[in-house]
């Protein structure tokens, strides 16, 4: 509303060019300057970006005044930027990514590089000449490992001060060096005070002599007197003589600052914790120069570290390289199929289906180098159809002879060349045992006619004879080779019987007598010919070819010799 | 931080030692006290609210062989007369000791300890010796280093009295 009657007024004296100018006069401003002010007013976003431009100088200038300090300023933004996380992290997200990426890798640049010198400096400590001798100092003195290497980095190193009242040998304040643990600083600071006093009392030296130095090992205690106190430095290493001027300074600076304290001493200690600044400025060392060495450690640990893993990893890739040509090479082959390959247990476990007549798996896995402690092969067996399997279970099965060819196609087993007519009629009987075949073609398969004839059979046959002792069919060495030569003929006219559909028998003769006892020598005869039949079977020679018959000699024209066999071939 | 130096003074194997052992934990071994003569321990306490460190000289004990060094004396804010009960003449040497330590230490605070109590059977020392030390208005207590006896009462008497001086 206020603001409304102030515009109204500017126009009212937008009209008046006097009063324009007497508001010049008074002002210094023009009107066009007025009424950008006056909009800066009304307005506040136009005021923000008007302000902007000068609002960082101003903070800054602020700043440089120390008017506002930047620890005040902390809190503030540190709130802006939670409440900006909090309200909506992918924003500092995105402000932020394109720094992420340099940041990260230069700390991880730096790291590596921490880490390789870390880790040369430890190989190097761990197994160079020199810091074994140290090792083995270490062991010898007992002192810790780590305070022998530090030691040894040092030219010296003043590691405790100690602030003692001279009169009573109270501690008065202790500082030590970030590496050393505090020790039982009083009772230290007291035996300082009584060995200094024992020395003193021993030794009857003067009352202003006093002990300034003891040796103990490698380590020196450095003790600066003052009036009402003593500054004892433990030292290790060299200390140069610079180092007696600082504690004489820290001395006289402990008792110009300490002077009603120390008049006033009661045994409270808690005023001379200030004397710690004075203390501190005597933790002096001197560090070794160290040559730059070249990190020829850690890149000799590198390279064994990469040759060893390179070889472990080459050995694993071309073991498994191996196994899958293994693999491919066994899955290639008929009557085999794979239906799993893995690793179990760091062990190459292959499972399948394998058919009998597959070839041998075993062999093969050793052909590829591997054996049962790398590598194990399951398979369950199965009957395949393919071409090979179904021809070899046939040659199996049907034992074809010399000039016989088998070949499988569609289920058809097709056989060839020349065999006689008896392993023809078995081929014929025994193809439907092969699994696979459904058909037999035996169209390019000629007879080949290989028996002998009839008559000569025949007469193979009836020309032997067999004589035993009483109640027996035992045969001598003679006997026995007759009896092979009776065998093979008898089985000959089996197969006769076979080729040309004839029904020869054998009649096996026995020969007895009537006399006595005609029945009993009959049965005791006819006992003997199927004993005679019963050998003949066990040899080969079907049983159905043969039959038993008893004769008398009383019934002969020309009497045989009783208890012998003969034999005569008839067609029934 | 308040820290006192306390000695402790007496007759050889009048039970110096122990009485200090059955207060503090030492860090220190008994060689010192053979090799210059002292053995110095430590023992934290609050008295009254406040917290005291104290510092325990313990002195070789004074025999035919070795003096007492005067010097360990100085700077005490107090110390204990230590006597064993059952040797008299530990007495004499106590009261020897005491003449020298308040030349030393400008008349500290002090306390006679009469050791060995739980041997009160043998005990040379009587009542009316007790009562003779009393007389001179020393401060007498009975202890027993072995039972443990009035042993931490009289580290904490003789801190109060310093801690009030």
């Amino acid at each position: 509303m206020e603001g409304d009657q102030r515009s109204q007024g500017f126009e009212q004296m937008h009209d008046g060019g006097k009063l324009n100018e007497l508001r010049k006069i008074l002002t210094g401003l023009d009107k066009e300057e007025l009424e950008r002010l006056h909009r800066l007013m009304s307005d506040p976003h136009e005021f923000a970006i008007e302000i902007s431009e000068f609002l960082p100088f101003s903070i800054r200038k602020l700043i440089e005044n120390g008017e506002i300090s930047k620890e005040e300023l902390l809190p503030f933004f540190e709130e802006v930027i939670q409440t900006s996380i909090q309200k909506n992290p992918q924003k500092l997200a995105d402000i932020l990514f394109p720094v992420m990426g340099p940041a990260i890798r230069k700390a991880v640049a730096e790291d590596l590089k921490k880490l390789i010198d870390s880790l040369n400096q430890t190989l190097e400590s761990g197994l160079s000449p020199r810091h074994l001798k140290m090792r083995l100092s270490a062991r010898v003195t007992g002192k810790s490992y780590a305070e022998m290497l530090l030691s040894q980095a040092y030219v010296y190193q003043v590691k405790q001060v100690f602030l003692i009242h001279r009169n009573t040998g109270l501690l008065l304040h202790h500082e030590t060096d970030s590496e050393t643990g505090a020790c039982a600083g009083d009772m230290v600071a007291s035996m300082l005070s009584a060995i200094g006093d024992f020395v003193k009392d021993s030794f009857q030296s003067g009352t202003n002599d006093a002990l300034d130095t003891i040796h103990v090992g490698e380590l020196n205690i450095w003790i600066e007197q003052g009036p009402h106190a003593v500054i004892a430095a433990i030292v290790e290493g060299n200390p140069p003589h610079e180092l007696r001027t600082v504690m004489k300074e820290a001395i006289e600076a402990v008792h110009f600052n300490h002077v009603y304290d120390f008049e006033k001493f009661n045994g409270d200690v808690s005023a001379f914790a200030l004397s710690g600044k004075f203390l501190q400025r005597c933790l002096q060392k001197q560090k070794k120069e160290q040559q730059k060495s070249n990190p020829v450690f850690a890149i000799a640990l590198l390279v064994l570290v990469l040759g060893v893993a390179g070889f472990f990893i080459y050995r694993n890739l071309e073991t498994r390289h191996r196994w899958n040509k293994f693999v491919t090479h066994v899955d290639e082959k008929q009557g085999i199929h794979i239906t799993g390959n893995n690793m179990s247990g760091g062990v190459f476990v292959l499972n399948g289906l394998r058919d009998a007549e597959a070839l041998n798996t075993d062999s093969m896995l050793h052909s590829f180098g591997f054996d049962s402690s790398n590598a194990r092969l399951i398979f369950t067996p199965f009957i395949s159809l393919e071409q090979e399997m179904v021809v070899k279970r046939a040659i199996r099965l049907l034992e074809p002879p010399q000039g016989v060819l088998i070949s499988f196609k569609e289920g058809v087993l097709i056989v060839s060349g020349e065999a006689d007519a008896v392993w023809i009629n078995r081929l014929k009987l025994d193809y439907v045992r092969v699994v696979g075949v459904n058909k037999l073609d035996v169209a390019a398969l000629t007879i080949m006619n290989n028996l002998p004839d009839l008559n000569m059979i025949i007469q193979a046959i009836e020309k032997h004879r067999f004589s035993f002792d009483i109640n027996d069919v035992e045969m001598d060495a003679v006997q026995k080779k007759k009896f092979d030569s009776l065998t093979m003929a008898a089985v000959q006219i089996g197969n006769f019987n076979i080729v040309n559909h004839r029904n020869m028998l054998i009649h096996v003769r026995s020969y007895s007598s009537k006399a006595v006892n005609k029945q009993a020598n009959e049965k005791v005869a006819l006992e003997r010919a199927r004993a005679f039949i019963k050998l003949l079977g066990q040899a080969g020679v079907s049983e159905s070819l043969l039959k038993a018959e008893v004769v008398f000699n009383e019934d002969l024209p020309v009497p045989q010799p009783v208890r012998s066999v003969s034999f005569n071939v008839f067609e029934e | 931080m308040i820290k006192k130096k306390i000695t402790m003074v007496g007759a050889f194997a009048v039970g110096k030692t122990s009485l200090v052992q059955r207060f503090v934990n030492s860090i220190y071994s008994e060689k010192y006290q053979t090799t210059i003569g002292v053995k110095i321990d430590q023992k934290n306490l609050v008295i009254d609210g406040k917290d005291v460190t104290l510092l325990l000289w313990d002195i070789h004990g004074e025999d035919d062989f070795m003096k007492v060094k005067p010097t360990y004396l100085i700077g005490s804010s107090g110390y204990f007369i230590v006597v064993d009960g059952t040797r008299y003449e530990t007495l004499q040497t106590a009261l020897q000791l005491q003449e020298m330590a308040s030349t030393v230490t400008k008349d500290v605070p002090f306390i006679v300890l009469i050791n060995k109590s739980d041997l009160r059977q043998d005990w040379e020392i009587n009542n009316d010796d007790i009562e003779s030390i009393r007389k001179r208005g020393w401060q007498v207590i009975l202890t027993s280093a072995r039972d443990n006896f009035a042993v931490e009462d009289a580290f904490e008497q003789l801190t109060r009295m310093m801690l009030n001086q």
